[in-house]
């Protein structure tokens, strides 16, 4: 039991992680908390499914029609609300408070297009599941599992080693001193929100064969990956997964040993215990100043 | 001070933003009224005097259990329609008001206190869901407004509120046969796995005491968060508990990711759940629903040929041909059932008075409806008393005891 514990655990943590690295690719770039990221992966879903189940078109023609949309959705948010918002210089709550709002715009309007029917997401690979560890788990897990770590260390190298990634780091440190520098800050805000989004509707397309496609698909998982990317040090790429893992964890296990009625009231205290002991996270990130 | 300010501000957003949400039906309020009130209208006249009947709608019309309300207004939709044609009731057009209580507790005070005091219905289709049906129903029947909720749970029927009816199945009245079947194929031990809103606690409950009764043991009893979606760490204990037979508790849309994941596990047994496996669930979950039973009066189709009761299939064409599809969940044949049933009392009553509904409602008995023959005469508000056992095999719906008879559990075991 304890390995079929671990190794579903570990999946779900990826799922989070997954959601988390948008979280803390948005803080990174441009200083703010985007709250929309779970509803964005449920617009991902269904626009996966659109592509792939209604219109029949190849998985990987319909991953990368969902990714640009998704892309210029989280480009239009940033342009639309965030960009509008900061030129009023209003308080940063006031930019994660909109979030929320989008998140609650993004859930009705899936509903009002899509209608409140649970829909099956087709298989994407014939095999139906593989053994991990003597673990029976579903292949799309196993490949969204994958796509979590490369998207881990691409995001990584390219924040880190890409001109593109240190303008985005340079225009959230100081956005005047970024200007001045020759950065364009505008794009390279928005192409944070972008990514983010693309994150979050690739996750969306992966979970959809597993879980079906409804409107509350991202809802409860965005607010967990928020929670690991605070966990593993809200801004960091790698903290990101690696707190994203710990909370899947910590949640089966939980559930498995201790008591699944009160496995959130233990998964969220620990994300409080961390905030109290060590709010800069497992990989001591310095995301929380004054 | 901006700080205060800003924090003041986001708690009033937060709060807006939990109490916001769009009404469904005719009337585009949704529950924004004052949650709480201890107003009377017990003695306020009928809206019916003036030529028109009032008929409340209360269901979940967005969140996790949209889709049930959806299906359950539709269906009072097209029963208001189709009663209006005739005549409405007692010559009175039957006006239609409907809030979305976003299957909220909460929500649902505030939406019963909005048709007590301001729409002040005639009588009110309550909730598919059995907390909003618990949370309303007092306000709803201390104004003598008679009530047909369409939760399953029992608890909301044992409030010994007068003006409060079901039409539909009551759990507590279809586990008994569950347990039966178990200790009949020999069963001694069954985990169990349960939501924790109102009908799952208490469906749960109910079984746990039956089966304990009937000498089989309870392994484990587990239970999930609403919205969660992963569940392999319950599904872990559940088989490591060397449970025979799975019993599970949940809402609808939930059916769908258990049944993958248990399957997906290594449990490919006997499950029952407490009531209907929906048809969009048996559509997602697929090969996983095999063998999942339950005891039910009544099922979801994907086509009105497969039904073979002609009362249900004249419904199931009467609404896809009003809103182009069938309905996928049971919630409709509930609401629909609700209004029939009301119909009958109003008729019965020879008025549309709400005391002399609620009397007449008592006398209801031999009444055909989608769930089966109604009868309200035994005084206990309930006009279902039994249903049949179903399961799933090869992904079609077939009698229990005929899956039974073809070897299904030898096949099983």
């Amino acid at each position: 039991m304890l390995i079929q514990v671990l190794v579903s655990g570990s999946v779900l943590g990826c799922v989070y992680g997954l959601i988390a690295l948008g979280y803390s690719l948005i803080y990174k770039a441009s200083g703010m908390m985007n709250f929309a990221q779970g509803d964005v992966l449920t617009l991902g879903a269904f626009l996966g499914y659109t592509f792939f189940s209604m219109l029949g078109f190849p998985f990987f023609l319909a991953f990368i029609l969902t990714l640009i949309i998704a892309f210029a959705f989280g480009l239009g948010i940033e342009r639309t609300v965030f960009r509008q918002l900061k030129a009023k210089n209003v308080l940063p709550i006031y930019i994660v408070l909109a979030t929320i709002a989008v998140s609650y715009i993004l859930q009705n309007a899936c509903q009002a297009i899509w209608t409140t029917k649970m829909l099956s997401f087709p298989r994407i690979f014939p095999i139906d599941s593989l053994k991990v560890f003597g673990v029976a788990i579903q292949t799309e897990s196993i490949f969204c599992v994958a796509v979590s770590i490369l998207c881990m260390a691409g995001l990584h190298f390219f924040m880190k080693h890409s001109r593109f990634g240190t303008a985005m780091r340079a225009s959230a440190m100081d956005s005047k001193a970024a200007q001045a520098c020759g950065i364009n800050t505008s794009l390279a805000t928005g192409v944070t929100w972008a990514i983010a989004a693309g994150l979050a509707a690739m996750a969306g397309m992966l979970l959809g064969p597993i879980y079906g496609v409804f409107i509350t698909l991202g809802s409860t998982i965005g607010r967990k990956g928020f929670a690991g990317a605070v966990m593993g040090g809200y801004g960091n790429m790698y903290g990101a997964m690696v707190g994203g893992v710990l909370l899947g964890l910590i949640e089966t296990l939980t559930s498995s040993y201790l008591s699944s009625t009160y496995k959130d009231l233990i998964a969220y205290g620990m994300l409080l215990l961390f905030l109290f002991v060590r709010p800069t996270g497992i990989f001591n990130e310095k995301a929380i100043t004054e | 001070m901006k700080k205060i300010i800003a924090l003041i501000l986001s708690v009033m957003m937060l709060t807006l933003a939990a109490c916001g949400g769009s009404g469904g039906g005719n009337n585009s309020n949704n529950g924004g009224a004052a949650a709480e009130s201890a107003a009377s209208n017990g003695n306020a006249p009928a809206a019916s005097d003036g030529g028109v009947y009032v008929l409340g709608s209360s269901q979940p019309l967005t969140g996790t259990n949209a889709l049930p309300g959806e299906c359950a207004l539709n269906a009072v939709k097209l029963a208001v329609k189709m009663i209006n044609e005739e005549g409405g009731f007692q010559g009175n057009e039957i006006k239609l008001v409907s809030y979305d209580d976003q299957g909220s507790p909460e929500e649902a005070v505030k939406v019963a206190t909005k048709l007590v005091e301001v729409d002040n219905c005639d009588a009110i289709i309550g909730s598919c869901i059995s907390s909003c049906v618990l949370s309303g129903g007092e306000m709803v029947s201390s104004a003598g407004i008679p009530m047909f909720g369409t939760g399953t749970s029992p608890t909301w029927m044992q409030q010994g509120w007068d003006y409060v009816f079901r039409a539909c199945q009551n759990n507590d009245f279809a586990l008994p046969s569950v347990v039966d079947a178990l200790v009949e194929l020999g069963v001694t031990k069954v985990a169990i796995f349960a939501g924790q809103d109102d009908a799952a606690v208490a469906g749960s409950n109910t079984f746990q005491d039956l089966a304990k009764a009937a000498g089989i043991e309870i392994t484990t009893a587990e239970s999930y968060v609403e919205g969660d979606t992963d569940y392999s760490g319950q599904v872990a204990k559940m088989i490591n508990s060397g449970a025979e037979v799975m019993f599970i508790s949940t809402f609808g849309p939930t059916q769908p990711l258990i049944a993958k994941q248990l399957r997906q596990y290594g449990f490919n047994g006997l499950c029952f759940t407490k009531d209907l496996y929906q048809v969009d669930a048996l559509q997602v979950a697929g090969a996983a629903s095999n063998n999942f039973a339950f005891a039910y009066p009544y099922l979801t189709y994907t086509d009105p040929e497969e039904c073979d009761i002609p009362v249900v299939r004249s419904f199931l064409e009467a609404y896809q041909t009003e809103y182009g599809e069938l309905p996928t969940s049971d919630c409709a044949y509930r609401a629909w059932d609700s209004v029939m049933v009301l119909k009958e009392a109003i008729n019965l009553a020879g008025t549309t008075d709400r005391e002399a509904v609620a009397k007449a409602v008592g006398q209801v008995k031999g009444l055909e409806t989608l769930a089966g023959v109604q009868d309200f005469t035994l005084g206990d508000g309930e006009g279902l008393h039994s249903s049949n056992i179903f399961i799933i095999e090869n992904e079609k719906y077939i009698l229990f005891d005929k899956w039974l008879e073809n070897g299904g559990w030898e096949a099983l075991k």
